[in-house]
């Protein structure tokens, strides 16, 4: 599912640089007094806290990993200056240190050597509104601040661990998913290139705390790292520069 | 940069986020270290449960595991009296290390996936149960260290004890795993 959405957007972006590009002669003006917005953004994802620990033989770890976002954003101006913003997006973390799982598995249970292999990753999707403040830095140019609240869907990575020693044993943590309420504050620069389209430069700070319920399987005995629920801040800071349509 | 170059970078920024997020299996293995712990010693200290004073210990030593030398079994007998009970507790150590290292400890921290089993030569009168269970949930297995040796008439032969290793797949039984330690002692209850 996450690669069929990550084809549609990549089309999307594509498609908006093809009408830019063909569109873009028509468009010297500079119109910034466009009531309603819409715009695609990306960048780099860089998770914080216990969501980005890789310790073993801590709970809270999370094992998250830089990764990237998209997103796609509504904003109605009400006034000249404030607005409503809704933000539709996506984060990837991703998982790091799978290595310190083996590691740790291997030692815990006293076997020659541990394979871990990670199920799916760590991600979020989101949804989410709130209002909106825009101030004319010098022509074309404007700063753009946002807080957001709403929901996601949040995912956190599974794994399977193969313990070998004279005989094999398999087990794992099989994915997981949780619905939780979120907030994202930020600020972006955004400039208007021309009539309709305008590039923005932001950063955000993204926090959520779903409550996971996890599966194990094949646990035979009690040891090693076991984790049946995590409820952690997922956050971290997102990086995105975005294409922004003024109608 | 013109214009029209921003808004193709920006698009290109866009769509390597893309990328970023998108899926990569990850795998580690952790390899195996050539230095694992040896088990060279193993002991029995038994102490009957009527005479405190009456405590008969064997011995099994073999320091280098991986020749052929024939391990020491000049102590490795133990002496019962009949109609009795004993407690007996059972001990691996590696001699090779200075001071010697006591594997119990380890073993015990790892209950969980070891297991010691007792193979009672036919011609021998005893019975053997072991007496302590590990924190496993929710059924807790038996471990071994800890045993009650429980004797009637009068016999000698041979008892082999095994240490287990059953990681992930302990149940109670001797089957499952690999075994860490095979080793047997002369059993005279008289």
């Amino acid at each position: 599912m996450k690669r069929k959405f990550n084809r549609i957007c990549a089309v999307l972006v594509m498609c908006c640089t093809f009408i830019i590009n063909s569109t873009y002669a028509q468009q010297e003006m500079v119109h910034p007094d466009s009531k309603l917005y819409i715009g695609i953004s990306g960048g780099l994802s860089v998770p914080m806290g216990n969501f980005a620990r890789t310790d073993y033989a801590d709970s809270k770890s999370g094992f998250a990993k830089m990764g990237g976002n998209i997103g796609i954003t509504g904003t109605c101006f009400l006034t000249k200056h404030f607005g409503i913003t809704a933000l539709v997006s996506y984060q990837g973390y991703g998982f790091k240190s799978a290595q310190n799982l083996a590691n740790g598995y291997k030692e815990d249970f006293a076997v020659d050597s541990a394979t871990a292999t990670i199920q799916g990753s760590n991600y979020t999707i989101d949804a989410l509104v709130g209002p909106y403040y825009s101030c004319t830095l010098r022509r074309n140019l404007f700063l753009d601040v946002r807080a957001l609240a709403g929901i996601t869907s949040a995912h956190l990575a599974g794994n399977t661990i193969y313990l070998e020693d004279q005989t094999a044993a398999t087990f794992g943590q099989k994915e997981s998913a949780a619905t939780a309420l979120a907030v994202q504050f930020g600020a972006a620069i955004r400039y208007n290139l021309c009539k309709h389209w305008g590039v923005s430069l932001g950063l955000d700070y993204f926090s959520s705390k779903p409550d996971f319920s996890i599966e194990n399987t094949n646990r035979k005995n009690e040891a090693g790292r076991i984790i049946n629920s995590y409820h952690q801040p997922m956050q971290g800071i997102n990086t995105n520069l975005g294409l922004v349509y003024r109608f | 940069m013109n214009k029209k170059s921003i808004l193709s970078w920006t698009s290109l920024v866009v769509i390597l986020a893309i990328f970023a997020a998108s899926c990569k299996k990850e795998q580690a293995v952790a390899p195996p270290n050539p230095d694992n712990e040896l088990i060279t010693t193993v002991e029995l200290v038994a102490t009957n449960t009527s005479d405190a004073t009456d405590v008969q210990t064997a011995k099994w030593v073999k320091l280098n595991p991986n020749d052929t030398t024939a391990p020491d079994l000049s102590k490795a007998f133990l002496n019962l009296k009949a109609n009795a009970v004993y407690n007996v507790v059972v001990k691996f150590l590696d001699e090779t290390k200075t001071p010697v290292s006591d594997i119990t400890t380890e073993i015990l921290a790892r209950e969980n996936y070891h297991l010691i089993c007792f193979g009672v030569g036919s011609a021998l009168n005893l019975t053997v149960k072991r007496t302590d269970h590990d924190t496993n949930a929710p059924t807790p297995f038996e471990v071994g260290l800890q045993d009650a040796f429980t004797t009637t008439a009068a016999s000698t032969g041979n008892l082999e004890v095994t240490l287990h290793h059953q990681p992930n797949v302990k149940n109670g039984d001797c089957a499952p795993g690999s075994v860490d330690a095979d080793v047997n002692f002369n059993i005279n209850i008289k």
